[in-house]
């Protein structure tokens, strides 16, 4: 079945008459890692230090490598994970031990991101390549759950403590005064974790729990770029900020336990780029460009339908049009784990017949499904 | 094994454990016999799902005194996306504090076994303390 998949990953996606260029359905999404993003990269391995040593480390060999300005050299952490003490579980549960909300638990999970790279991204007809630094950030500054949900967690977390309780009784091995073998040990764990992965027990309810979506939640990311220009001088490039508001409704909590459960969501998309050396009828010209709209979304079972408008308005421009906008609707089935099938329609913002279509498979391997960008299930706490 | 004095007096001998880790983790600690199934002579426990016990008397040093302390800690990483795990598995320490003793205050920086499940979702931390008069 594998070769079979193997092989069909390798042919070109099925496309729709009238198709010109294909839209990223990404383009306006908040960015994981605005830094990158920025100046059009997308590195093919970018480091993710968990310390300051990591981070040195990583950079100065970088540097050292490639004699001088990286080529490409691109790292994202979250500050966070380098804190040696005073973390906890209900950093991420977004709860306090005694259950009340802590909707600004986000904060703590932000992460940076900086590229540093060498290529030509003034449109100017010379070849010449320019060094270019940027750096960006993102966070959750907003998550608010429903009392039901908390309740739900906090409820849950009790559970497993008072099971863990139950498990390291006098009688458990653990406290035995006496060395245990590394066997035994590896015994002891592997058996409660067989147990935790049972269906129906507390770890598999309290992780269905933790799956839902927030009601409510904020992002927002930002990111600035420098160009340097010959050997002295540094110039403002691109500068950028995204902003998602996101409102999930619940449909139905799933009858079974791993079913998905069911969402309509509301999200409001806002995004503003500045480019200094822009492309226009008389060369490179600075430019800006500011996003506004929102996606209308279901999500029932494997199934998903959903449809996003987003106006577009140059703030500072020479060419194309002061105000365009963007309609386009999407669907999303997932087969099953690792096949999706996946199709959108409408109207693209300044593409040639402004008629965008794109009906493919997406093929992938593992266990986690599709995942439509701005979904804050994808990746939302954002360690590294 | 680490050791800590205790000595013979009747004053308390405090201990505190530091867990740091984003999974859920209870914390348990024990003063018993150096011999399998002795009974336990005193015991503490974490309050919350993040593992730590506060300084918190753990028994008289006359009581812990020839025995041993035994700390336990039971780690679930169900609160990270699977793909994160392996990480936190890495990046998850624990710290120990006896102070009281005639030992005086003592750190101990790590505990003696970190055993992680096959599957990355359990850990377990072990720590054991030869107390001594």
């Amino acid at each position: 079945m594998k070769r079979i998949l193997m092989a069909l990953s390798l042919l070109p996606g099925i496309t729709g008459y009238g198709q010109q260029q294909l839209p990223s359905l990404q383009s306006l999404s908040l960015p994981s890692a605005p830094g990158f993003m920025l100046v059009d990269l997308a590195p093919s391995l970018a480091e993710m230090p968990t310390t300051p040593r990591e981070l040195t480390v990583g950079a100065l060999h970088a540097l050292d490598a490639q004699g001088g300005w990286p080529q490409n050299y691109a790292v994202e952490t979250a500050p966070y994970w380098w804190r040696g003490t005073a973390r906890s579980a209900y950093d991420v549960l977004g709860i306090r031990s005694d259950g009340t909300s802590r909707p600004f638990a986000g904060l703590r999970l932000a992460s940076v991101s900086a590229a540093f790279v060498t290529r030509d991204l003034i449109p100017d007809g010379t070849a010449a390549q320019q060094r270019v630094a940027s750096g960006g950030a993102r966070a959750r500054l907003l998550s608010f759950r429903s009392a039901a949900q908390k309740q739900r967690i906090d409820s849950g977390v009790r559970a497993w403590l008072a099971q863990a309780a139950q498990d390291l009784s006098d009688a458990d091995p653990l406290l035995q005064a006496v060395p245990l073998t590394p066997a035994d040990l590896q015994a002891i764990v592997d058996q409660k974790a067989a147990r935790d992965r049972q269906p129906g027990s507390v770890a598999q309810r309290l992780s269905q729990t933790l799956s839902e979506k927030p009601v409510f939640t904020l992002d927002l990311a930002g990111a600035y770029g420098v160009y340097g220009i010959g050997d002295t001088a540094w110039k403002t490039g691109r500068y950028g900020a995204w902003l998602t508001a996101g409102l999930h409704v619940p449909l139905a909590r799933p009858a079974n336990a791993g079913a998905k459960p069911s969402y309509l969501s509301v999200l409001a998309l806002g995004r503003y780029l500045y480019d200094a050396y822009a492309p226009g009828a008389g060369g490179p010209a600075p430019s800006g460009m500011l996003d506004a709209g929102g996606r209308l979304q279901a999500e029932i079972g494997r199934f998903s339908i959903g449809f996003e408008g987003v106006l577009r308005g140059y703030t500072r421009n020479e060419v194309g049009d002061r105000l365009t906008h963007r309609a386009v609707g999407t669907f999303s089935y997932q087969i099953r784990n690792g096949l999706c099938l996946n199709g959108a329609f409408g109207r693209n913002f300044d593409s040639p017949d402004r008629l965008i279509s794109l009906f493919g498979l997406s093929f992938g391997f593992g266990d986690t499904p599709l995942v439509l960008p701005g979904d804050p299930s994808a990746g939302g706490t954002g360690s590294n | 094994m680490d050791a800590y004095q205790a000595g013979t007096a009747t004053d308390p001998v405090f201990l505190a454990a530091d867990i740091n880790t984003v999974g859920l983790a209870h914390t348990r600690a024990v003063v018993r016999a150096p011999q399998a199934g002795s009974p336990v002579i005193a015991s503490v426990a974490s309050r919350d799902a993040s593992g730590d016990i506060s300084p918190t008397i753990l028994a008289a040093a006359a009581q812990c005194a020839g025995n041993t302390l035994v700390v336990a800690t039971q780690i679930s990483l169900i609160t990270l996306p699977e793909e994160e795990r392996e990480a936190e598995c890495t990046r998850l320490s624990a710290t120990y504090s006896l102070e009281g003793g005639t030992g005086g205050p003592v750190t101990y920086d790590a505990p003696d076994e970190k055993v992680v499940s096959t599957d990355g979702s359990t850990v377990v931390l072990r720590k054991l303390v030869q107390l001594t008069a």
